[in-house]
């Protein structure tokens, strides 16, 4: 067995040094550095959000509305006295679910399919070109409305629907990356070595095709945000009493003129989250690939 | 060439086919129809008089394929919310209107675009550069369009009531939509352009060219942006449809009456034949889009041949 053990270790350290390299090309980079920071936070609010609010996410206050920022209320109340910063921190938490979640699901469906289609190729690599051909056809916006009025909404419904529209992208990059990589020396030499498809295929190639993955997946996120605060804006996302940045929005926007507050903190939170995403998925991208530019 | 185009379109049609009967499927295989909330309190009869008017009232299949065969008529039927029109009058209303705001959107958008990356990449690595990169890319993808057009609506129509808040009639109204809707493929467009123009801008070509002394607006314009502005096609064609059948989100905001509005409003009332002329519409523009900017980027750049086309 010496024999088969000798390679590990230069694949283990070779590997390594990759994400060393990556850390490395990302740390120099500082606006991706507080991009990505912020959006650590962004989801350390949300995920703690009963435990840092001052206030409990419902509970109603009806002689202070629209109150405007107080010692009581650091950044003011709404229509129905509700504290906007306790609002904000739970919206972190309901925004975040679904951009998180609608990835994980789109990552979840696309990437076996992917995968299975870029190493197997023949048959199945046709059927599933042509599945993306369909389902590229209906705008990823209109087919997540479709799917909400015909089924309904909550938290997780929402995350459903908008990852079941992105799975094309995920199955696509998946597929492309397996495709290219399937012929190269070293799973040649796993396959030489008898290594059966289901390890080469996780075990080998998949540590190799991540790295474009993770940075699609993060790009992904502010599309997510702006998707489902739009839904929400709308009336047709996250229902009362949860709070959610772009319901936060559709809700307020006809009181700016009382008290500008109630409309500028969802505004500023999506536009933060959007940002620290997109510029965090921007460092990945030219840390992970370093050619691409 | 004509060979490849056919192959192409049969199977989008195909795929048309394939959308329309999983959309058809879908919206009938959950509880609730068009007339279960809306009417109040009805006999059985009377719903099921409904029902057998619009013909709600046969077998999945068979509504269908009539559906089919009026397509194929051009007549793509009544809309249950509007019974005195029809799906093809209402649709003839709404979509100039979301064309309009699509067309100058693409116009402005990729114009302004394409001319900002390429000043930027000219001037790589200047304060010209970092500021046009900074300002574009924050711009556009900080907000959605639709918080922009909201904060628009506040500062141009509330505020200094330049232009109307919404709604449509004159040309003022086109104004703020086309603004707010440009902000995001504007910002899409400058970088793709920038990175695109900033890899030719290093290829040994054109620094060949700089050696043997050739102009530097020559270098630009027959060298640079004719290599550099081929892969915009590919990747900016599939947003054109995009545009073109507008943003659900826009046209909320400014309540323009277009396709997107009434996709909304359509799906909420399970207003069948309308959902499935609108699905019908979108994706047959994005399967005619994805297919005319693969040929055309075939036939600008030469190394890339689709068999059967020949230039």
């Amino acid at each position: 067995m010496t024999a088969v053990g000798v390679p590990a270790p230069i694949t283990r350290q070779a590997s390594s040094s990759f994400w060393h390299a990556a850390w490395y090309r990302y740390r120099r980079n500082r606006l991706a550095l507080v991009a990505g920071g912020i959006a650590v936070v962004i989801l350390l609010v949300g995920l703690l959000a009963p435990y840092i609010a001052p206030y409990t996410d419902a509970s109603i206050d009806l002689t202070a509305t629209l109150a405007g920022a107080s010692a009581h209320h650091l950044l003011g109340t709404d229509q129905l006295g509700r504290d906007t910063l306790t609002r904000a921190i739970w919206g972190a938490r309901t925004s975040m679910t679904v951009a998180i979640g609608a990835p994980l699901i789109g990552v979840a469906i696309g990437l076996p399919i992917g995968i299975i289609a870029g190493w197997s190729g023949g048959i199945f690599d046709w059927v599933t070109l042509r599945l993306f051909e369909l389902f590229q056809m209906v705008p990823t916006i209109l087919a997540a409305l479709l799917f909400i009025t015909v089924f309904g909404v909550n938290v997780w419904k929402l995350a459903f629907f908008i990852g079941v529209t992105l799975w094309v992208g995920f199955g696509r990059l998946a597929r492309a990356q397996y495709l290219a990589l399937r012929d190269r020396d070293f799973v040649q030499a796993a396959r030489a070595m008898g290594v059966p498809s289901w390890r080469i295929t996780i075990v080998h190639i998949l540590p190799n095709a991540v790295g474009p993955i993770i940075v699609f997946f993060v790009q992904q996120v502010p599309y997510v945000i702006f998707t489902a605060a739009g839904f929400s804006f709308l009336g047709l996302g996250i229902q009362d009493p949860l709070a959610d940045w772009g319901k936060m929005l559709n809700d307020s926007v006809t009181y700016l003129p009382i008290d500008p507050l109630v409309v500028l903190v969802p505004i500023a939170c999506i536009g933060l989250a959007c940002l620290s995403f997109s510029f965090f998925g921007d460092g990945l991208r030219d840390a992970l690939d370093p050619t691409s530019k | 060439m004509i060979a490849y185009l056919g192959k192409r379109l049969l199977s989008l049609l195909f795929t048309l086919l394939l959308a329309t009967i999983a959309i058809f499927a879908m919206m009938h295989s959950v509880p609730g129809g068009p007339f279960s909330f809306s009417q109040g309190d009805m006999s059985a009869a009377a719903i099921h008089n409904i029902m057998v008017k619009y013909g709600l009232a046969d077998p999945i299949w068979q509504q269908y394929l009539k559906w089919i065969w009026q397509l194929l008529h051009g007549y793509l039927g009544i809309p249950f919310e509007e019974p005195t029109m029809t799906v093809n009058h209402l649709i003839a209303s709404a979509w100039p209107i979301t064309l309009t705001v699509g067309g100058l959107t693409i116009a402005i958008s990729y114009t302004f675009g394409l001319l900002l990356g390429c000043v930027a990449a000219i001037k790589h690595n200047t304060w010209v550069d970092s500021l046009i990169t900074a300002v574009v890319s924050t711009i556009g993808v900080a907000l959605p369009n639709y918080v922009i057009g909201f904060l628009l609506i506040e500062v141009f129509a509330i505020k200094l009531g330049w232009l109307p808040v919404g709604g449509w009639g004159s040309w003022k109204d086109v104004i703020l939509p086309v603004v707010a809707f440009s902000l995001y493929p504007m910002a899409l467009m400058e970088r793709y352009t920038r990175a695109s123009t900033l890899e030719v801008t290093y290829a040994d070509y054109v620094r060949m060219g700089r050696a043997r002394g050739l102009s530097e607006r020559r270098l630009l314009f027959k060298y640079i942006l004719r290599t550099s502005l081929i892969p915009l096609i590919t990747i900016m064609g599939p947003w054109i449809p995009n545009i073109l059948t507008g943003s659900i989100f826009i046209e909320a905001t400014f309540a323009l009456p277009g396709l997107g509005s009434y996709f909304t409003t359509a799906s909420l009332r399970r207003d069948y034949p309308l959902i499935m002329a609108l699905v019908l519409i979108v994706a047959a523009l994005w399967g005619l889009c994805f297919i005319l900017s693969d040929i055309a980027y075939a036939l600008v750049d030469p190394r890339v041949r689709i068999e059967g086309v020949s230039r």
